[in-house]
């Protein structure tokens, strides 16, 4: 019989009319629309839903909401199948399936529970005395084992198919939580003009006015709730969120709120998220996030039936289910007597038990009228029942309670108990407010602010419905007034709320004579009060160590309904009162977040931005192989048929030798340089002589950093007397642009300099090789391209077919070559009229690897060897560094360690067996044989296949280098174990007077 | 000419219905704005030039954050101090700011073909905005007139705010990061629907 624990009285927020079918451990059952997971489960009987994390003990409900720490379960299946979900925040949908976690083969019976029966060996930090011996069991048997027996749910190995987005907002008055506080903060913002957010992480408005039967002004508190809701539903300046979590609180006052968007629809569109990452940039925070009910730690307080009141209440007043039919209510306050009364309206009679000497508060008085007795002094000392409570021994208290003097056992189907309330500081702690300890309520509230945030209602200590309305108003009025000054103040209801008795400060039974059951303190991380004891006499003192040694509050709850009872246990033992044990810190995030939100859209293809030169779609269309430059996506080879990656490199760098090869250069650095101080600003920049380069000439520049390390290094022509375009290296080009501006602005403003980027303004194509300047010659016929034409370093504006074009005649790869750049949208044109014109010549494009073997046998420097570790001298550059005029950099230059004659220089490298490609990163030594430490002579930096020379070839930097040519040395690479004897020659291995480029 | 000059979104724009379109009215338009003429314009420091005081085809140089000064012709946007960004449909824009100022005042630097630019028009607009951008769009802080300097999903963009009625903007990436950019703005908008135009 399904739906058989349903309120006969109770008028809650399911909708009956709408029956939904679910799964649970593959057995079927049927809820209601509006229903938690949680709910129809108690609705249909079950309340064995998992096995908890060390000792797999059955465990039940706790609580109803983000407070609960049991019922853990792993929804769906396949690729969306995830772990770790909280039952109690699971809106039932047609066809849901759930299942229980942490057991096996099933939940009812668990090999697991082994550990419950030995679980004297297994208390609070076992692991750091145990696993230790013998040692070779360490890798065998026992990781194996802690690693297959970790962990609660599994997570699926398939990538997650559904949709998450990220969202910003930017508010006046941000409200969290929407109980009786945030409603009255939310509308008196509103009413006075603010941009308010209301967030509420579940899906009805209320809060605690969903459970209380209460009266604001003339209306029901729910239905107040309502009205307040539908009132701020029509304000242009509110945007209300449900089902929707704030769970961090960062600098600046943002907030990060992740929304259930579309968990609760069967068959949610294919493009709407399934949930959405908020980050709310608010002016002021209000913080009305309530508070969470405290258990009370007795004999075997963890098994499935046992519930704190209010969710039992809150079962049976929204969502319309008996948490059992033979209830006792255990507590050491008046809140828990609405529970009882609650039950009473659906003709189920508890057993009250109380704590304290006695209470004349009202809803005392009218349970009490209605004929309960109420046993005061009293306490559960045990429970029984192995998958579900059925009896609970009750006992008297002696008048120090801490003993009990009698104990009976009576029958019960649940134990609602109340230890009192502890406000939510979460969110009022990340955001770095000091908590101070109230000692009314035994419990932190908030103190001293760091950002703009206030705590109001419960969440602030205060406990009283007409306190919250009052402070909510107040609150809400005042700060919105800080951003529109209309000040418009709403009146302040009034409620009928019952007036509570003050609780007892005990939360802890003793143990019954004779026996040690468990008494539980954090149910999610299975320790109990004799853990807490241990960590004590063991000698950890401060409560950070009493938490990391027992996990006290470190599970996935964060010690919601754990960590002030631990604190008031630590400081009964330690005779301190609980301010002075002090408080672990809150972190986000509030409740755990999926990795999906966090991700949002930064999946797939578009995990990182890609940049794509214009050209782009040739080199798709032609079979290039691509590599990541940064951002940038630029070609790395061109197989044709079965080649590997080194034939066709090798086959692309060859032609370049021998005919002519085209590259897509786009993506080296332009920055457009204008102003009059601008040959000035060059002169200073680079370490060689700028102010006399003339018009329709382009230098090779090398910049330093003030600590004389290489930074940069390009071509920079001279466009007109005070117009300069300079080039960088591909992935420096925003650092250069970084460095430039903050010499202007900071260093030297007095230069009055332009500098902007024109990265992408032109698309720039490499044509390279001894039959370059004749097919450049049929593309630009007009165009005197012969060496006096245009020499070598020269440029010249000319056309193409009507486009603008200018050809710089410049060579990275050692052959005579020219870079042509046109306007972006040209660039593929271009590059299309060069492949067509160049068919006779033999073209072919080369990709990043080709152009590294090239400048690698050339000799010339790149990346490897400009890694921040070298100055001029070390790599050859001695010639361009200028020692008539000041540069950045010049000082440091002169340091004793930049002028020892056996610095580092840079040198090439040859296998002696002419066969043996040198790892780059290899170590150059001696004697590869020498008793270690082995002195290091110096690194491999790059290497190539040799297309020249048809040999392996590498650049190395070399202490006192050029002493070392024509000397052995042996080249180590410790990563792939191998030595190579390896010849030292000059790093200029091809054409080394430079004569091919000035040809 | 046309098959040579390639638009930076020519080969990603596509033209048709996408997402959650059905039913709905008023569907989102998004489109590619081609051929544009921008030229970013920096006065010199040196230069005794009142920027206040320049005229552009008759439109003064907006002097703060966020404005934009326009006409049918050029939109001018205060990208930073003394520097700005303008944009026309017209091809002879270089003609009209050389007629304002001379090169020795100003820094007058061709960008026309260093963007790509995507124009949203409809009532979700702020919407797509709002999913991949920090910057605060709320009606009080910005609206029509307006332009700011932002990122898009980590792409540094420039969005200019065109019109309120019907909400338009426009939005501008480095042209090398025009395909990812697109594709975040179009799958931002599919939970909309949306119409490529």
């Amino acid at each position: 019989m399904s739906n058989q624990y349903r309120t006969s009285n109770s008028k809650g927020l399911v909708n009956k009319e709408k029956i939904i079918n679910f799964t649970f451990n593959g057995d079927s059952y049927q809820g209601y629309e509006g229903d938690t997971l949680a709910s129809a489960l108690i609705a249909n009987g079950i309340h064995l839903v998992g096995r908890s994390f060390k000792y797999h003990r059955p465990r039940g409900f706790l609580g109803a909401g983000v407070e609960e720490p049991n019922a853990m379960v792993q929804l769906h299946e396949g690729d969306r199948s995830e772990p770790n979900i909280m039952a109690t925040e699971v809106e039932l949908v047609e066809g849901l399936k759930a299942k229980s976690q942490n057991c096996w083969p099933s939940v009812k019976f668990d090999i697991g529970e082994i550990n419950n029966i030995l679980n004297r060996f297994f208390p609070a930090g076992f692991y750091y005395k145990t696993f230790m011996w013998p040692k070779s069991f360490w890798f065998k048997v026992y990781e194996p084992f802690i690693r297959k027996a970790a962990g609660m749910g599994v997570a699926p190995l398939t990538p997650d198919p559904d949709r998450y987005e990220h969202n910003y907002e930017h508010c006046d008055v941000l409200v969290v939580g929407s109980g009786p506080s945030g409603l009255s903060s939310a509308l008196a913002a509103a009413k006075n003009g603010a941009r308010v957010i209301l967030a509420e992480d579940k899906a009805h408005f209320g809060g605690s006015l969903l459970n209380d039967d209460v009266t604001i002004g003339n209306m029901s508190g729910r239905e107040w709730a309502s009205d307040v809701i539908s009132q701020l539903k029509n304000m242009p300046n509110v945007i209300i969120k449900n089902r929707s979590q704030v769970f961090g609180y960062y600098d600046h006052n943002m907030t990060v709120m992740f929304e259930r968007v579309s968990d609760h629809i069967e068959n949610p569109s294919k493009h709407t998220p399934r949930q959405r990452l908020h980050y709310i940039r608010a002016g002021e925070v209000i913080v009305s996030t309530g508070s969470i009910e405290r258990p009370i730690s007795f004999g075997n307080n963890d098994r499935p039936g046992i519930f704190l009141s209010s969710a039992a209440r809150e079962y049976m007043k929204v969502y319309e289910t008996l948490v059992g039919r033979k209830p006792i209510i255990f507590t050491n306050n008046d809140s828990a007597y609405a529970t009882a009364l609650e039950f009473l309206k659906n003709d189920i009679k508890p057993i009250i038990v109380d704590t304290r000497d006695g209470s004349d508060g009202q809803l005392v008085k009218e349970v009490q009228e209605q004929g309960i007795t109420i046993r005061f002094n009293s306490g559960v000392a045990n429970t029984k029942g192995h998958l579900k409570i059925k009896s609970a021994t009750i006992g008297t208290l002696d008048s120090q309670k801490e003993n009990f003097i009698s104990l009976e056992e009576v029958d019960c189907d649940c134990i609602c108990m109340s230890g009192g309330w502890t406000p939510t500081v979460h969110l009022s702690s990340q955001a770095g407010n000091k908590l101070k300890f109230n000692q009314d309520i035994d419990a932190f509230v908030p103190d001293k602010k760091r950002q703009k945030e206030t705590a109001v209602g419960s969440a602030n200590g205060a406990f009283t419905l007409n306190q919250s309305l009052a402070e909510g108003f107040q609150v809400g009025f005042e700060l919105s007034n800080k951003f529109t000054s209309n000040n418009v103040k709403t009146d302040t209801p009034t409620s009928n709320e019952p007036d509570q008795k003050p609780h007892e400060k005990l939360w802890c039974m003793p143990l019954p004579n004779g026996q040690k059951p468990k008494r539980f303190i954090d149910f999610q991380n299975d320790v109990a009060v004799s853990d807490v004891e241990l960590a004590l006499r063991e000698g950890f003192r401060s409560i950070e160590h009493v938490k990391r040694y027992t996990t006290l509050g470190m599970a996935g709850d964060q010690g919601k309904t754990s960590n002030l009872n631990g604190l008031q246990y630590v400081s009964n033992i330690e005779k301190k009162i609980v301010p002075e044990v002090g408080h672990t810190t809150f972190r986000p995030p509030y409740t755990p977040v999926t990795i999906g939100t966090i991700v949002g859209r930064e999946v797939g293809n578009h995990y990182l931005p890609t940049r794509k030169s214009p050209i782009h779609t040739w080199h798709e269309e032609n079979n290039a192989v691509f590599v990541a430059a940064g951002l940038w996506v630029r070609p790395r080879y061109y197989p044709r048929g079965t080649e590997t990656m080194s034939d066709a490199v090798n086959r692309e760098a060859a032609n370049v030798r021998k005919n002519v090869g085209v590259c897509d250069v786009t993506t080296l650095g332009k920055i457009d340089i204008k102003g009059p101080d601008a040959p000035e600003f060059l002169n200073r920049v680079y370490t060689n002589a700028w102010l006399k380069l003339p018009i329709g000439k382009a230098r090779y520049g090398v910049m330093l950093r003030e600590d004389g390390m290489v930074f940069d290094d390009g071509t920079t022509s001279r466009l007109s007397e005070n117009h300069f375009h300079m080039t960088t290296t591909t992935a420096q080009a925003a650092n250069v642009l970084s460095h430039l501006e903050y010499y202007l602005q900071v260093v030297w403003p007095d230069l009055d300099v332009n500098v902007l980027s024109t990265t992408e303004q032109w698309a720039g194509v490499a044509v390279a090789g001894p039959k370059s300047r004749e097919l450049l010659s049929k593309i630009f016929p007009d165009v005197d391209l012969s060496n006096d034409g245009l020499p070598f370093m020269g440029l010249v504006d000319t056309k193409l077919g009507g486009i603008p074009a200018r050809i710089y005649r410049i060579s990275f790869s050692g052959e005579l070559a020219y870079e042509v750049n046109v306007e972006s949208n040209y660039g593929l044109h271009l590059w299309k009229q060069i492949m067509d014109l160049g068919s006779d010549f033999g073209v072919q494009p080369y990709g990043t690897e080709a152009l590294s073997t090239l400048r690698i046998e050339m000799g010339h420097v790149a990346g490897p060897e400009l890694d921040g570790r070298s100055i001029p001298y070390d790599v050859g550059l001695n010639g361009m560094v200028s020692q008539k005029k000041d540069f950045i950099g010049k000082r440091s230059l002169s340091k004793d360690a930049f002028v020892s004659e056996d610095r580092q220089t840079i040198v090439g490298l040859v296998p002696v067996d002419k066969k043996s490609k040198i790892p780059e990163g290899s170590h150059l030594v001696a004697d590869d044989k020498a008793p270690t430490p082995i002195p290091k002579l110096g690194h491999v930096s790059s290497s190539c296949w040799s297309v020249e020379y048809n040999n392996p070839f590498s650049i190395a930097i070399l202490k006192d280098g050029k002493k070392q040519i024509g000397k052995q040395l042996i080249a180590v690479s410790p990563l792939k174990d191998i030595s190579i004897p390896v010849e030292v020659v000059s790093s200029h291995y091809v054409d080394p007077k430079g004569e091919r480029v000035r040809s | 000419m046309a098959d040579t000059n390639i638009s930076a979104l020519q080969y990603d724009h596509k033209i048709g219905l996408f997402g959650d379109h059905e039913g709905k009215q008023d569907l989102l338009k998004i489109s590619e704005i081609k051929h544009l003429s921008i030229f970013q314009v920096a006065k010199f420091k040196k230069s005794e030039t009142q920027s206040n005081q320049v005229r552009i085809d008759g439109l003064s140089l907006p002097q703060e954050n966020p404005l934009v000064s326009s006409n049918d012709n050029i939109r001018i946007l205060w990208i930073g101090p003394e520097t700005w960004l303008c944009i026309s449909n017209n091809s002879n824009l270089k003609n009209l700011i050389s007629d304002a100022f001379s090169d020795n005042d100003f820094a007058i630097t061709d960008l026309s073909h260093s963007r790509a630019a995507i124009e949203l028009k409809g009532s979700y607009t702020l919407d797509v905005i709002k999913k991949g951008s920090p910057l605060n769009v709320n009606e009080n802080v910005f609206t029509e007139g307006n332009c700011a300097n932002t990122s898009y999903n980590g792409i540094n963009i420039l969005i200019d705010f065109i019109s309120n009625n019907p909400k338009t903007i426009r939005l501008y990436s480095l042209r090398s990061f025009g395909g990812s950019f697109y594709h975040s703005i179009t799958d931002a908008a599919l939970e909309f629907g949306y119409e490529g135009v």
